[in-house]
């Protein structure tokens, strides 16, 4: 059987190698800088799954091309495809063959754009790009118009129509009453021996939550009523609203930063936050509550803090919350 | 401007690295298909009759789970094999939906929303009946005449017909292990080249997509978003068609919007994985601009109705 055997430049073979093995080394060298901050963990596995795979078959394209050289014979011994454009699968046609000349420079002069266009990733890691976050406009973007939330400031408001969960007089001689108010916050209500009235929000023990899972929370009737009155620390960026009202925000991807959305709470101060700028990485602890808000329709976290001092600087581990 | 390009180039490399891997694999199984697979048995899964095709290829998803970008690599080698265009074509619109990955995050991610099962339900439904559909059309129009259709394969008559073998290798006959050795040779430069195609066209793709992305985000949508069905089900599939999300994540960040109706919600996650800026610059590398326009208008036009549709039922 006569065969019709189309060689592929060596250059353009070695340079798609080349370009191969360079798309991998930075995936790998990506993974080890911890500079995949973009993508989530199991991703970030993939990649050096993926640039491996590749650097295999780069290698066994080396080999071929060495092969190629030192064959006994120098007759490659099967139909070579057409490998740089390689949709001509069956390029052997003769009429291809033909045009063989003309083609192979047709095919060498796009090669020479596609890698052009394939070592953009490269030089955009070469650069030292990108950071690892989003900047504080399109973040403040994302968060969308932050209004005021109608909540009473006046806890002695809240205390109106509540369940009493405990009464006691201490040694003092106050007496008090810890009270659940409608939208689930816990109150101290305190009456001092003059008779004066005084309340606070109930700081429990605080247990660490996920910011998504306390978003998620809020949707959801009978989460709402379970972890209402609960005191949780939770993790994020600040952004003040008025005085006594601030966004706790955070950004959450599922696969990767494209997807990024931004979760959000309320957090109410008893006092004004003084010295804190926004955008700034704190801990909150506080009581978490739902509050409708009517003109977002939605439920809406919100953290009450018995005091100022229940936030405190402190960076997450990440800047995205996976 | 420089706040800009410092998002396009964090949103861009994402698209770009978190596609990468699947790209890799999906040349690494094509060339495998190539070179390992004859193409009488590839030939011989898909029955004759067009329609029965279609529909089996339009769940395929559920027993070899692929994504938008990965699955386009896998494509070409199957179309140039002489598998159906239409069977190819299902097969790539429902794949990136019905499949056990995007089914979970769907149902994860509206879970907490209590919609999760009819999400997930309207979803696929609606993915199957607009890729079946589709792909019919197109069979219709393009028939067998696929070169009419598709760029740049050189479909054999025969190897469409299923009469010859692909692989004509000649070779001394007694030596297997050397028989392998070349085949795995040429299987590697046919991974590598489909590499590198492939990445030219995601990395033209992100850039566009990045591009837009920079000034699209559905909050501000959020307060255009009219009560009006069919105008807020068009909005949704604009928006899915500009954002280039992947199946996996595009649920996740559409649950958060409330107050987008069910019917919008269901237009964007099916229209998204479909056709977007991304997936569109993928797949001029397999198609005519002809097919192209015939995929989206059908694409479009079904998605437009059966949300609509959906609305009304519910």
């Amino acid at each position: 059987m006569n065969i019709n055997i189309i060689m592929p430049s060596l250059l353009n073979r070695l340079i798609s190698v080349i370009v191969a093995f360079s798309v991998a080394l930075v995936g790998l060298l990506s993974y080890h800088y911890e500079r995949l901050f973009f993508l989530v963990d199991q991703f970030r596995d993939l990649i050096i799954f993926g640039s491996f795979i590749l650097i295999f078959v780069a290698t066994i394209n080396i080999i071929d091309i060495i092969y190629s050289f030192i064959r006994p014979d120098n007759q490659p011994d099967q139909p070579y495809k057409c490998i740089n454009n390689y949709l001509h699968i069956n390029c052997y046609h003769d009429e291809l063959y033909r045009n063989m000349q003309q083609h192979d420079q047709v095919a060498s002069y796009w090669l020479k754009v596609k890698i052009v266009i394939i070592l953009f990733p490269v030089g955009i890691f070469v650069l030292g790009l990108p950071s690892n976050t989003f900047t504080i406009q399109r973040q403040l973007l994302m968060l969308g118009n932050q209004y005021e939330l109608n909540i009473s400031l006046d806890l002695s408001e809240l205390v109106k129509d509540v369940l009493i969960l405990e009464e006691y007089t201490n040694d003092r001689g106050e007496h008090i009453r810890i009270v659940k108010t409608n939208s689930g916050v816990k109150l101290r209500q305190i009456v001092d021996l003059s008779g004066q009235i005084k309340h606070d929000i109930v700081a429990d023990n605080a247990i660490s939550m996920r910011f998504s899972d306390i978003n998620d929370a809020a949707y959801d009737q009978y989460k709402r009523q379970m972890l209402a009155g609960t005191t949780v620390h939770v993790e994020g960026r600040l952004k003040k609203i008025s005085d006594k009202e601030f966004t706790l925000f955070r950004l959450k991807m599922t696969c990767c930063a494209a997807d990024t959305v931004a979760l959000k709470m309320r957090i109410r101060s008893p006092q004004a936050l003084i010295g804190y700028s926004d955008f700034e990485w704190v801990r909150v602890k506080g009581q978490l509550t739902f509050i409708y808000d009517d003109r977002s329709n939605v439920y809406m976290p919100v953290l009450f803090l018995s005091d100022i001092t229940d936030i405190t600087r402190a960076k997450a581990d990440s800047e995205y919350e996976q | 401007m420089a706040d800009d390009i410092h998002n396009f180039v964090l949103i861009f490399t994402s698209i770009v690295w978190e596609a990468f891997p699947f790209i890799v694999f999906g040349a690494v199984v094509s060339g495998l298909l190539e070179e390992f697979v004859p193409q009488r048995i590839i030939l011989k899964i898909f029955p004759k009759k067009v329609l029965l095709s279609i529909v089996i290829a339009a769940h395929a998803g559920l027993l070899f789970p692929v994504c938008e970008c990965g699955i386009v690599v896998i494509l070409r080698r199957l179309i140039s094999k002489g598998v159906p265009l239409a069977s190819c074509l299902a097969y790539m619109l429902a794949g990136p939906i019905v499949n056990i990955i995007v089914i979970g995050s769907t149902w994860a991610a509206f879970a907490a929303h209590g919609i999760a099962t009819q999400m997930v339900l309207l979803r696929v439904l609606l993915a199957i009946l607009v890729a079946v559909t589709t792909s019919y059309i197109i069979h219709i129009i393009y028939g067998n005449r696929v070169n009419n259709c598709i760029k740049n394969i050189d479909v054999k008559e025969e190897a469409r017909l299923g009469k010859g073998n692909q692989v004509s290798v000649v070779i001394d006959e007694t030596s297997y292990l050397r028989y392998y050795i070349l085949k795995t040779f040429v299987a590697s430069r046919a991974i590598l080249n489909d590499f590198i195609d492939i990445m030219v066209f995601l990395i033209i793709g992100a850039l566009l997509a990045a591009s837009v992305k920079l000034y699209i985000d559905i909050d501000r949508f959020n307060s255009i978003i009219s009560y009006h069905p069919i105008l807020s089900i068009l909005l949704m599939m604009f928006v899915a068609s500009l954002m280039s999300l992947c199946s996996e994540a595009d649920a996740f960040v559409i649950a958060s919007f409330v107050n987008i109706s069910i019917p919008a919600k269901i237009a964007f996650l099916v229209y998204g994985p479909m056709i977007d800026i991304k997936l569109l610059v993928l797949y001029s590398s397999i198609f005519k601009y002809n097919a192209i326009l015939v995929l989206v208008t059908s694409a479009t036009t079904l998605v437009i109705l059966m949300s609509y549709l959906v609305s009304i039922i519910m």
